[in-house]
């Protein structure tokens, strides 16, 4: 058994997939694809694939990571090759390697830090953008409340769940670290920053673990 | 014809994200087909008068995909009807009703194709029309200022009820006849020929009505007495068939969609028609004769499906596969190639039979939902009068089969205000509960057996022997279902659900109902009726209100017998089956005689070989079928 990692990115309309859809689009991609994906013991068997965090629903991703398990050894320029031709338009893989031998943490633990970025609209009140971000940053904290259909109104702090933010150009960065209690959500923060109506794309572009000295690194 | 149309996918992005479920709107899907409408010569969008996820579970539209994309110079694409919350961001926003494949406005689409599966979507097609920008009634698109509307579908046997908003209606199975309509369609356009034209020349296409060739007459009562047809249009338009089903295209590169749909599987086609004659049954009539495909050329396309969707289930569909003279090798064949892929293969329904639930052991899908049958009547009397062709021994033995094959929970599907029905037949449903209860208590089994029973409100159709038939009055079905629900309620282990009443009753109105109802149909979409089907969306007053303003008397549709020598509103559309035959079969129903299904017995000369040229067809010769 390989484990076999890839890098790919989610455009356009395709980000509107939730993370269980995109499971399963990768579900039935393996089988078009035709990989020696390992199979889940069991009356329902499933493919050994797992992906990084989830994104929200309506977020880009331009640089996600997966890791399947294959049954027998493939190049990994391979397993690009054919996973592209059975993907859909909107989902490309980049890049993959083969992990070595020894186990190996889950994405979903190796995976510390998210970075987004936020691309606004030319006609942005630019002044008033930048007065929010400097607020918002230079705030001790910044509670909103968020809402379950279930669990009823719970209050966050996302001041506290980001750790960088910077505006540069048209475009707002924003790292938002994973810890023990979980991570905001990118867009509770832009609708904290963003002034009101204004237009906005957002996109996850990078995941990353983080190395001993407490660097970012490709997972 | 060099086309240039906006796209409105970004309009559409900038809305996704706030509905629910937004995947459901995103075309792209794998295997959906997106031409360059540069380089096409017409093109062609089919409306599903429901959501994506009913849309794309249904086989019909799949196939004329496929049908139509194989001709380079065509494009077919696809749309569907929004959930209220889409609608009313598209409405605010002045979105137009989309195709999935390239976001183009349906209205700038060269043809628009609606499918009419059922009597309440209609109300959905008016609205899809409105979201669109197309005006509703054919009078008000004189000229080629918006694109052609059509219809084709199983509602299209009694297509009056929609003659106002359509310039015409395919009838029967659309593969070839949508192409021989776009030809002509690409010919006259090319030709600078006017729309009035096109019509006069598209109603000589067999298969083709054109309604506007097609004039009522009413006598002073209101009671229609002819239906005058136009001197150079055909007296009746009888139904296209595909005569060859090995041979006609079938789309194996299916779509797959992101959102999951009702039946997220792949699918094989494997007959067409079914020959079993029940007398409530339209489907049994309008699709005949059956044409089974040849078990290599299934095994051939399953496997095709499979590679080509990456899905791990497999359909195999018609309206009745245990009937396949070949089912039960097909299905082990079908295992043998794949099942050690994880492919599961799945029956969409079942005989009441124990060799159905021997087919239903061996593919073992269905364990999970439970079994289901449908006896449909309670006493063996009634039975007799549909022409079920199933007696107490057949339910028994299905049932014993279930039991000893590990099922412990069973669906049981019923109808209530059938023909000659008495409340002796509707207790029998409760009778038969008890049995089959009595069945899975027999000593020696651990687990409780439950059973769901389901009771439909019977809904008379054209072409059917029932067609004659009144629907009983909502009083008088509101009572049966006071009846059963009684009967039932000391019965520990079943439960019983009765479909809405009302719903059916709109249903009966519509499905044998003449061209006047397209007045009513225009108020109920005025006052606001869509998702009529969808019960949080079913407005049953507003529906009333409607048929008010229109001065039309609901009950009277619904529940009027026709005589035998009545002008029947559908008589114009010639569906194979020969009507005298259907009137015997009405009078052998008042006499609970049966008819034999002719796969088996003799030919009891319902009209449909002799009448397209084409007998049953099957795949396997002698003993087998």
């Amino acid at each position: 058994m390989t484990t076999c990692r890839f890098c790919f990115r989610v455009t356009g309309v395709l980000k509107f997939l939730s993370h269980l859809d995109l499971l399963k689009l990768f579900n039935r991609a393996l089988l078009r694809a035709n990989l020696p994906a390992a199979y889940s013991e069991g009356f329902n068997p499933h493919p050994k694939i797992s992906f990084g965090p989830p994104r929200g629903v309506g977020i880009e991703g331009l640089s996600e990571w997966g890791d399947l398990q294959l049954k027998e050894e493939l190049a990994p320029d391979e397993v690009v090759a054919r996973l592209n031709d059975a993907l859909p338009q909107g989902v490309r893989v980049l890049s993959a390697r083969l992990l070595p031998p020894e186990p190996h943490p889950a994405l979903m633990a190796v995976i510390r830090l998210a970075v987004y970025e936020a691309e606004f609209a030319p006609d942005t009140d630019w002044a008033a953008l930048a007065e929010r971000v400097q607020a918002f940053w230079q705030a001790e904290s910044w509670e909103i409340e968020r809402r379950h259909p279930k669990k009823g109104v719970k209050t966050i702090d996302v001041r506290r769940g980001v750790s960088k933010l910077e505006l540069a150009n048209n475009k707002l960065s924003l790292e938002i670290p994973f810890a023990e209690s979980g991570a905001v959500k990118p867009l509770e923060v832009m609708q904290a920053i963003a002034p009101a109506n204004a237009i906005y794309r957002l996109r996850r572009v990078g995941l990353y673990a983080v190395n001993a000295a407490g660097e970012p690194v490709l997972p | 014809m060099q086309k240039q149309v906006k796209s409105w996918e970004a309009e559409v992005e900038q809305i996704l994200p706030l509905v629910d479920k937004p995947a459901q709107y995103l075309g792209g899907e794998y295997n959906s087909t997106v031409k360059d409408w540069q380089e096409l010569s017409a093109t062609m969008v089919l409306l599903f008068p429901d959501l994506y996820e009913i849309g794309m579970s249904h086989l019909g539209m799949r196939v004329l995909y496929e049908a139509v994309n194989r001709r380079p110079e065509y494009a077919f694409e696809r749309s569907f009807a929004p959930a209220a919350d889409m609608e009313k961001l598209m409405r605010e926003r002045q979105i137009p009703l989309f195709s999935w494949e390239n976001y183009h406005a349906v209205r700038d689409f060269d043809v628009v194709g609606v499918t009419l599966q059922y009597e309440m979507s209609f109300t959905n097609i008016l609205n899809m029309l409105e979201l669109a920008g197309i005006p509703l009634l054919a009078a008000e698109r004189p000229d080629w200022a918006y694109p052609l509307v059509l219809a084709g579908g199983p509602c299209a046997y009694n297509p009056e009820p929609l003659c106002d908003f359509f310039d015409l209606f395919v009838i029967g199975e659309g593969e070839e006849v949508e192409l021989e309509l776009l030809d002509l369609y690409t010919e006259c356009r090319a030709q600078g020929t006017s729309k009035a034209e096109f019509l006069r020349r598209a109603c000589q296409i067999p298969g083709i009505y054109v309604p506007a060739f097609y004039q009522p007459q009413y006598d002073v009562a209101g009671k229609l007495v002819e239906v005058a047809a136009a001197d150079f249009a055909p007296r009746r338009v009888k139904k296209r068939i595909i005569k060859d089903m090995d041979a006609v295209p079938f789309p194996t590169d299916q779509i797959v969609p992101f959102a999951e749909i009702v039946h997220d599987r792949a699918v094989i086609e494997v007959m067409r028609g079914c020959n079993r004659g029940c007398r409530f049954c339209q489907a049994g009539i309008i699709y005949r004769p059956v044409r089974e495909k040849s078990p290599e050329v299934l095994a051939e396309q399953a496997a095709a499906a499979l590679s080509a969707t990456g899905y791990d289930e497999l359909g195999m569909v018609s309206l009745s596969t245990a009937d396949y003279s070949c089912v039960a090798p097909l299905i082990d064949r079908l295992l043998a190639e794949h099942a050690a892929d994880g492919v599961s293969v799945s029956l969409p329904s079942l005989r009441v039979d124990a060799m159905s639930v021997g087919l239903a052991e061996r593919i073992q899908t269905v364990r999970k939902s439970g079994m289901t049958l449908a006896p449909e009547a309670g006493t063996q009397r009634l039975r007799d009068i549909i022409n079920k062709g199933v007696n107490e021994a057949d339910i028994f033995a299905a049932v014993q089969a279930a039991l000893a094959a590990g099922w412990n929970s069973f669906k049981l599907y019923f109808m209530a205000g059938l023909p000659y029905e008495t409340d002796e037949d509707l207790l029998g449903i409760a009778a038969l509960a008890r049995q089959i209860l009595a069945l899975g208590a027999a000593p020696g089994r651990r687990r409780k057996l439950t059973i769901n029973v389901s009771v439909s409100f019977f809904v008379p159709k054209c072409d059917t022997p029932f067609q004659w038939f009144g629907q009983n009055s909502r009083e008088e079905l509101t009572r049966k279902r006071e009846l059963l629900y009684a009967a039932f309620k000391p019965i520990r282990g079943a439960r019983l659900s009765c479909h809405d009443i009302e719903l059916s009753f709109l249903e009966g109105v519509f499905s044998r109902g003449d061209r006047r109802l397209g007045r009513a149909l225009l108020e109920a979409h005025k006052l606001g009726c869509k998702f009529d089907s969808w019960h949080e969306h079913f407005n049953y007053e507003a529906w009333l209100e409607a048929f008010r303003r229109s001065g039309i008397d609901p009950a009277d549709y619904a529940g009027h017998d026709f005589a035998q020598e009545d002008v029947l509103p559908w008589d114009h559309i010639d569906c194979g089956v020969d009507k005298r035959w259907l009137w015997r079969e009405w009078q052998k129903a008042a006499a609970a005689e049966k008819t034999p299904d002719c796969r088996r017995g003799p030919c009891s000369g319902c009209g449909i070989c002799p009448s397209l040229g084409c007998d049953n067809h099957y795949a396997a010769k002698g003993e087998e079928i």
